[in-house]
């Protein structure tokens, strides 16, 4: 049974989490891709805030710890799983598309299949976004979403840091390409 | 007029779309998961916890028990050494003969056995190998590769 104190700093550490829990789950979501293990990651890494909320709890860079944690357990679920079926993986070579150039997407050669609106859009990019192979959306997510550099990035998937570019590259690429198939191209996404 | 670089102007372009990115929703269950979990373990006592949620006391003893039982293991291991010396060289020659009777039994196996069906045997082993392979191959892509993308 908790005692009232400990009930109070519970109720206090739901008020926390419900500010962060959005940022932790989609940190996590993003790098794993896959919504169910994202929880269990969001989960764990709400445990350890716990275990350290007296320093988090008015901190201003209680996010930024939260999303560090939630990254690197993200990245050690990644790794770990990758390795596991890392041969099975390649064996499928699903992932060495070709390599069609974003001029291609730029010119409009591709038509749009339907105008989306606002609210898909952010969807349609997640899903497209989540359908990249494994070792293509990593590096480009702690990229783009983590302001990670290359060398870091080459250096936490201990991979070259010609590979990183190279699968940044093609990620690029078939994220223009398959967004270019749902109306989302390059003169539509203004600047903020 | 130079044309702008399409892969500089490729990775503005991803930029600028991911950085718009808003957040996704956390399920609305994960608050009460943490919830429970923090509960759960709140409620388990001190000794399944980890070492260093562990009461001092606690701790001391067990230092000290484990240095206690350092300083038995080492007395009793020098006993025990003595005691493996007198007895390797017998080991060392029921090794031996172990070998000797696996390479007797193995080369009678031929002399017997027709070497056609010891090679049939080996591609039957070999063509069941590759079997199991593809299958945990397939059962991979078709379980967990399909399952990622779906989810």
């Amino acid at each position: 049974m908790t005692s009232p104190t400990d009930r109070n700093r519970l109720d206090e550490f739901a008020a926390f989490m419900r500010t962060y829990q959005d940022l932790v789950f989609t940190t996590a979501a993003r790098i794993v891709a896959n919504d169910a293990q994202a929880e269990d990651i969001a989960q764990e890494v709400f445990i350890k805030a716990y275990e350290n909320f007296a320093s988090l709890r008015d901190s201003p860079t209680a996010g930024g710890w939260l999303r560090t944690v939630a990254r690197n357990l993200s990245l050690n679920h990644a790794m770990r799983y990758r390795k596991r079926w890392r041969f099975f993986s390649e064996m499928s070579g699903a992932d060495e598309d070709d390599d069609t150039s974003f001029e291609a997407t730029l010119s409009g050669e591709q038509s749009p299949v339907a105008d989306v609106s606002d609210v898909q859009r952010s969807r349609v990019i997640e899903e497209v976004l989540r359908a990249l192979p494994d070792k293509q959306r990593l590096p480009l997510v702690l990229f783009h979403f983590e302001d990670m550099s290359y060398e870091e990035i080459a250096q936490r998937l201990g991979v070259s840091l010609a590979k990183v570019k190279v699968d940044i590259h093609r990620a690029r690429a078939q994220l223009a390409r398959s967004l270019a198939q749902y109306g989302i191209t390059p003169d539509e996404v203004t600047s903020p | 007029m130079t044309q702008p670089d399409p892969e500089r102007q490729l990775e503005r372009y991803v930029d600028r779309l991911l950085r718009q990115q808003p957040l996704r929703q956390a399920p609305p269950d994960l608050s009460m998961r943490v919830l429970s979990a923090l509960e759960r373990k709140a409620a388990r006592p001190w000794w399944q916890g980890s070492f260093a949620e562990w009461p001092t006391w606690a701790r001391l003893v067990f230092v000290l028990a484990s240095i206690l039982v350092g300083v038995f293991a080492v007395d009793i291991a020098s006993g025990v050494v003595d005691a493996v010396d007198s007895r390797w060289s017998s080991t060392w020659n029921r090794g031996h003969a172990l070998w000797l009777a696996a390479r007797s039994t193995l080369s009678a196996m031929t002399q017997v056995v027709p070497g056609e069906w010891l090679y049939i045997g080996v591609i039957v082993v070999g063509a069941l190998y590759a079997a199991f392979f593809a299958v945990s191959a397939a059962a991979y892509r078709l379980l967990v590769q399909n399952r990622q993308v779906r989810t």
